[in-house]
């Protein structure tokens, strides 16, 4: 059988061009290895002699996936080992936005806010409807809740009765069952976060804090204009002090900050305050670019293009890092599954009983459209609509729909990342497309040396 | 690399760590990471490839049913 170098690599450059034994980084994405390579090494790989390598060493290259078979498509190959991998999960996610209400009027939301919460007839239909995924997916072996919405703590007492339901069918079936929760952190006050996280199996929470106050306090305000940094930041701390904060995991709150060309330059000025707050220990940080969302177009407005995004959260992750940040890991992983869109074990149920497979689509008026939505739980389960139109990411892939998808190196561990944005023609590669050598650079540094001293 | 700030790192790095040992080929620097991620070991490779019923697990069992082709 004869073979070829993978076509799903990244490389650095040499690592020490003035040394005389060079090194450089190889990244398999096809299985997210990642190794330090003499250049010889690296040179005869590129040169496709694989004669020249001893049998361990080439056998740990096929285990890795750098060489493959000459005949492969790899393309088609990924695609069809992505399904297999999605078909074998045994896991049921559900993400449900028990209510359409939010106090906050973000300038870049795309929802459209009421006080609608989801009523007992539907939370009912819920329960019946995961009693019937449960029984298709015999072999389940996870059950997963994301608390979402508008925002999910303005329907707190609901979530509490779905929660305790869904949590003893978890206990009857024998099945683990685990949770997390985006919230804006406004109504997060510690005694509603230790019902929760001790009770409640909700372990993670994202909270979104527009960097700096300054910043903050312009955007991630109430409808009505009230600030609200202070209060979110307030309630942080008080959760972060209280003795359980670590009880079930190191740092159950994750803190992301939607960045634009108005607030990345106080992106590091918000990691002195959270670390002179005491937090560096205590909460994750994540970096997002600000994106278009429904009909709001912030993304083309006063967003950040990717490769400027992608420089900066290089600096960022070493800022974090030197602080004492957690940030251990930042290269990608092999996934299978695109998002929650690819699994049609995966849905999403809203306060009015629309089953779709985004979370993005509820209360978002731009995905009010048939094909967007599976269908509703009011109604009969023989009228549902299981081919909406990211449902069907894999094959439009597998027909090279997506041409920047199917020539890109990076296809294994990134899979097109968002499906939706790619149907609204407005697909853009996430950063580390353009960051990748950095990446590999800054982890090898980060597992090799210690940053802070250098 | 664009950073110029990890260029720098790297320079450093580079100037307390000057290697001059002879070729080693290739040195794995993830192992641990990469074998989580695809939820089992990276010396087998489940055959269809379905992920590992049990991640610590050594002996490569998949799940589904599926065999595996072990390294």
């Amino acid at each position: 059988m004869k073979f070829k170098l993978s076509k799903y690599i990244a490389a650095t450059e040499p690592l020490n061009p003035e040394s005389r034994n060079k090194e450089r980084i190889l990244f398999s994405t096809r299985t997210g290895i990642s190794m330090l390579i003499s250049e010889s090494f690296y040179s005869t790989l590129q040169h496709g002699e694989f004669d020249k390598i001893d049998l361990p060493r080439l056998t740990k290259l096929m285990d890795y996936e750098l060489i493959v078979p000459e005949e492969t498509d790899e393309f088609q190959e990924i695609i069809a080992i992505n399904r297999l991998g999605v078909k074998d999960t045994r896991g049921i996610a559900m993400t449900i936005q028990a209510t359409a209400n939010c106090q906050l009027g973000c300038f870049y939301c795309g929802q459209s806010h009421t006080k609608h919460v989801m009523s007992e007839e539907i939370q009912e239909k819920l329960m019946d409807r995961l009693n019937y995924l449960l029984a298709e997916k015999k072999d389940a072996d996870g059950m997963s809740v994301t608390w979402y919405g508008g925002e999910p703590l303005m329907a707190y007492s609901t979530i509490l009765n779905l929660s305790n339901r869904i949590i003893a069918l978890a206990r009857e079936r024998k099945i683990p069952y685990s949770s997390n929760m985006i919230t804006n952190g406004l109504s997060l006050k510690k005694d509603i976060f230790r019902e929760l996280y001790l009770n409640h199996h909700v372990h993670r929470f994202q909270i979104t804090v527009d960097t700096t106050k300054e910043h903050h306090d312009k955007r991630r305000i109430t409808k009505g204009g009230t600030e609200t940094f202070d209060i979110i930041m307030n309630n942080i701390l008080e959760i972060t002090s209280e003795d359980y904060y670590t009880a079930k995991v190191k740092r159950p709150i994750f803190v992301r900050m939607n960045i634009d060309v108005t607030n990345y330059q106080d992106v590091t000025s918000f990691i002195d305050r959270l670390c002179d707050l005491g937090l560096k220990d205590k909460v994750d940080l994540g970096f997002s670019p600000l994106n278009n969302w429904g009909e709001k177009t912030a993304g083309d407005d006063v967003g950040l293009d990717v490769m400027t995004f992608a420089e900066w959260e290089i600096e960022w992750f070493m800022y974090a890092y030197k602080k004492g940040f957690n940030i251990d890991y930042i290269l990608p992983q092999r996934n299978f599954a695109t998002c929650m869109v690819v699994d049609e074990h995966s849905e999403v149920y809203d306060a009015y009983g629309n089953i779709t497979p985004c979370y993005e689509f509820p209360y978002t008026p731009k995905y009010n459209e048939e094909k967007y939505i599976i269908g509703n739980l009011l109604k009969e389960s023989d009228t549902y609509n299981h081919k909406t139109e990211v449902r069907g990411w894999y094959d439009d892939l597998s027909e090279y729909k997506v041409p920047k998808c199917s020539k890109c190196n990076l296809f294994p561990v990134c899979n097109g990342e968002c499906p939706k944005k790619w149907y609204n023609g407005e697909g853009e590669c996430p950063s580390m497309k353009a960051n990748m050598e950095d990446r590999l650079v800054l982890q090898y540094l980060m597992d090799k040396s210690n940053l802070k001293t250098l | 690399m664009r950073s110029q700030n990890l260029k720098m790192a790297l320079q450093k790095f580079n100037e307390a760590n000057d290697s001059s040992q002879e070729d080693q080929g290739f040195e794995v620097l993830n192992f641990q990471e990469a074998s989580l991620a695809r939820g089992g070991v990276l010396d087998c490779t489940c055959n269809n490839g379905s992920s590992y019923t049990k991640p610590t697990q050594t002996n490569c069992t998949c799940n589904s049913g599926s065999s595996y082709a072990a390294a």
